[in-house]
């Protein structure tokens, strides 16, 4: 008997029980209602803190980065089970950077532009590379750039994710060709394509999506805040927001304009550095600086079914010790229908992931490496 | 005061359409993308694509980054660290 709850209790300190810890009520500015953020730490059988959670519909998944493995909990923070893990083989997974859970099961990135798709039981199905049709000779396009060859873009991995739609993914895609770009070529702002269309058949990029708003055409150039978010809702309509701009975009099922809103976020330090010449474009000083000095929005976060829509914002820092993003303040803005109700600071890495219930919602992401902690936000008003 | 009419309506013209034997200043940012293009053909490949598939096309150095961009991008190669 003794042997027995020796086990038990083996298991539930290896495996671990969530808790709830650090309940904040946070009151925004003109606030009407308050809003109560809960932090749920979750104990996996070991992590690095460097990783990320996804929400599958019902389970929070805990992707870590280094270790390359995927674990299921509840949204209580309880351990359910391993679901996947990296392996060896050709035909393996190889590391895993992101995962996408939907109605067919679940698509995972791995390596480079590799991915992996698996049914509801994480039963592997198939594997594609990401790529794009040879519509024209490589030489050709080094010449005469076309915005609308999907040759010509390459899958933007700065807070990248890729939401599924059916037999297809979208992603955040990014043009680097040697003239066109947005380095040096006010063009790029106007006939850059933004998000790709890609088929979870084979990984072909099958149609190019939106364009920079005409914000953009106020600087020259901005190319260290050309990075944006989007939100894929079940209706089909996608909602984007950019760096630079308060404004959200509205497209419906047909990829029309259909509304736009949104205000700016408060103390926002908007004094974009303007560049002009393609050196800068190596220096990682700079692209480093963008993400911890500027003020910028974030991420979109929508409840369709409550029309509800959560974008976070960086105010920007002048203190000169900060050196990473997520040092960066962050603050978010919650949206019911279209008007801003709330305005709330939010911990560094907070990004809104999923809908547990009315009102109440999932957030990646606590990490701590000195204390070896990690957990996921609950959004509750 | 004829002629001086005639020779202002004509330097109008001049610039407004140019002679073929004009050259047109081109933007400098766009000739030194143009430069770098030419120095950065080595890279690129007709069969780049095929290359990311079997998972041997070279990486590239993009925001502190090492990793895969597209056939067509200007930034420069990287093996591990940038």
């Amino acid at each position: 008997m003794r042997k027995i709850s020796n086990y038990v209790l083996a298991f539930l300190l290896l495996f671990g029980c969530g808790k709830e810890e650090n309940t904040v009520i946070v009151t925004g500015i003109d606030d009407e209602f308050s809003v109560k953020l809960d932090t749920v730490f979750i104990q996996p059988s070991r992590s690095s803190q460097v990783g990320r959670f996804e929400w599958t519909g019902s389970e929070v998944l805990y992707i870590d980065h280094l270790y390359g493995f995927i674990e299921s909990y509840s949204p209580e923070g309880n351990f359910i089970k391993r679901e996947l893990r990296t392996l060896q083989g050709p035909e393996e997974l190889a590391s895993i950077s992101s995962v996408s859970a939907h109605e067919y099961g679940f698509t995972v990135k791995g390596e480079g532009w590799t991915f992996y798709e698996y049914d509801k039981e994480w039963k592997f199905q198939r594997k594609y590379t990401v790529y794009a049709d040879a519509a024209y000779e490589v030489d050709q396009l080094i010449q005469n750039p076309v915005a609308s060859s999907t040759m010509m873009y390459e899958l933007q991995h700065y807070n990248d994710h890729f939401p599924v739609s059916g037999d297809y993914f979208y992603a955040k895609v990014d043009c680097e060709h040697p003239t066109f770009n947005a380095f040096i070529n006010p063009s790029f702002y106007k006939e850059a394509f933004l998000v790709a269309k890609i088929s979870r058949r084979d990984g072909k990029m099958e149609e190019l999506l939106y364009h920079f708003p005409e914000t953009y055409q106020q600087y020259r150039f901005v190319p260290f805040h050309i990075f944006f978010d989007f939100h894929v809702g079940s209706s089909g309509k996608h909602w984007l927001t950019f760096e630079i701009d308060p404004t959200i975009y509205v497209y419906d099922a047909s990829k029309s304009l259909v509304s736009t809103f949104g205000v700016p976020g408060v103390n926002m330090r908007t004094s974009y550095p303007e560049t002009r010449t393609l050196d800068v474009a190596f220096d990682t000083d700079l692209y480093r600086q963008s993400r911890f000095k500027d003020g910028f929005y974030k991420d979109i976060f929508v409840d369709e079914e409550a029309n509800l829509v959560f974008r976070t914002y960086r105010t920007g820092t002048n203190n000169q010790t900060i050196g990473e993003e997520s040092e960066n303040p962050l603050r978010l803005q919650i949206y019911e229908a279209e008007q801003l109700v709330s305005d709330i600071a939010v911990p560094g890495k907070f990004r809104l992931i999923g809908k547990v219930a009315d009102r109440r919602y999932i957030a990646d992401g606590f990490y701590d490496e000195t204390a070896e902690k990690q957990g996921f936000y609950v959004l509750s008003f | 005061m004829r002629k001086l009419t005639f020779l202002i309506v004509l330097g109008s013209l001049l610039m407004a359409f140019p002679l073929p034997s004009q050259k047109v200043q081109a933007d400098p940012l766009i000739t030194a993308g143009v430069t770098l293009a030419t120095g950065l053909a080595v890279y690129v490949d007709k069969g780049c694509d095929k290359q990311r598939e079997n998972g041997t096309l070279q990486n590239r150095c993009k925001n502190g980054v090492c990793g895969p961009v597209a056939c067509i991008s200007f930034r420069p190669t990287c093996s591990g660290q940038c």
